[in-house]
């Protein structure tokens, strides 16, 4: 009936291991659970096929990859009815391109540096898509996309371009909104 | 009456311990997986498919965009080079080497997720005002100074953050090399 030492030791011990599996539960379970998440904010962006900016949001500015000096546009994505694909036309200034999946990881990512003929160009397909392709499409058919594979059908294409100023904001805004990203046919 | 009590014992450390744990690794900056690059940190695995779990589940949690590998990194610095943590009340000088990229911003923002009334501040290497030589001199502090200077929140502790663009990240796997790449900041004077 009375409560040893012992007792309060062992109930501890199960205390601190139940406390880590909440933990990794919990942690594990986020990206998953998350209702904020950047895909659920963005992915009414880019349903027309082409990009559309991000505002800065004033009160997380100081957030991971929020960064006051580039603009930001994203076009979200759907492998539902095949491949799609995004060209991000070269403009002067400095370009990136991210494919993020629909789980908060970045799938594939590169700069402008690797535009060929003035634009880079990614098709993105689903594991499955990709097979169909290698079996119905010539080995010599003449493409410049690069095929990003993704783990899931959709996601967001991250466009971002670095103002060096203030005056170059509009030029940043019209090189983002250039970007398209449409259904293969 | 008493495995009712072990039990309660169980539950309620559990709780505790549980919570608070996920509390404290998810508040603000990823427990694991950080490099130290002289005063700087970075999170490498950010940027691609093997990204952290911790990291992850704050990203998700608020929504933001992760730089990808391919497109830049983001180094953050919170104290200075005595390890003290970066005040708005002191004005800093920020010197030395930067690592190679196309174009690099620095951002000053004000710590603890609390935004600040005013935009955050940020300068970029572009049209930068150098020191004699070329050399990277930026001072930082409220007030303004004179040549290349970076406005902080002024009484508030705060974060500088560098975002490298189209930077060979490799550099961020070699910390004992890296440690001469980055950039110094020194506290000046307090007021």
């Amino acid at each position: 009936m009375k409560l040893r030492g012992s007792d309060i030791v062992i109930s501890i011990i199960a205390g601190v291991l139940l406390g880590a599996i909440i933990h990794l539960v919990i942690v594990l379970r986020i990206p998953a659970v998350a209702r904020a998440d950047a895909f659920t904010r963005h992915v009414g962006l880019g349903a027309n096929g082409e990009a559309q900016l991000i505002p800065h949001d004033a009160k997380r500015t100081a957030g991971i990859g929020d960064d006051p000096a580039v603009a930001r546009g994203v076009c979200a994505w759907d492998l539902h009815d095949g491949p799609v694909r995004v060209v991000m036309p070269s403009s002067g200034l400095v370009q990136t391109l991210s494919i993020h999946d629909r789980n908060g990881r970045v799938i594939y990512s590169l700069s402008d540096r690797a535009a060929v003929r003035g634009a880079v160009t990614l098709t993105i397909m689903t594991a499955a898509q990709q097979e169909e392709r290698r079996l119905t499409q010539p080995d010599d058919a003449e493409d410049d996309a690069i095929e990003v594979v993704s783990p899931t059908g959709r996601g967001l294409a991250v466009i971002r371009a670095v103002t060096a100023s203030p005056a170059w904001r509009e030029r940043a805004a019209r090189a983002i909104l250039g970007v398209t990203c449409t259904p293969e046919d | 009456m008493r495995l009712i009590v072990m039990t309660f014992i169980t539950l309620l450390v559990a709780a505790i311990t549980g919570f608070g744990s996920t509390w404290l690794a998810l508040r603000e900056q990823p427990p694991t997986g950080a490099v130290q690059l002289g005063q700087w940190r970075a999170w490498p695995s950010t940027g691609g498919p093997a990204i952290d779990p911790y990291a992850r589940a704050i990203i998700q949690r608020s929504g933001a965009l992760q730089l990808g590998t391919g497109e830049g990194v983001e180094l953050v610095a919170d104290l200075d080079s005595e390890g003290r943590p970066l005040s708005g009340d002191c004005v800093y000088d920020m010197t030395g080497p930067t690592p190679e990229a196309r174009i690099w911003t620095l951002t000053a923002t004000a710590t603890g997720g609390k935004a600040s009334g005013e935009p955050p501040s940020s300068l970029t290497s572009e049209g930068l005002l150098r020191g004699p030589g070329g050399a990277l001199a930026i001072a930082i502090a409220a007030a303004p100074e004179p040549g290349a200077w970076l406005r902080v929140p002024a009484g508030e502790p705060f974060r500088l953050t560098l975002r490298l663009y189209d930077s060979p990240t490799g550099f961020t796997t070699r910390p004992h090399v890296a440690d001469q790449l980055t950039p110094v900041i020194r506290r000046r004077s307090c007021s």
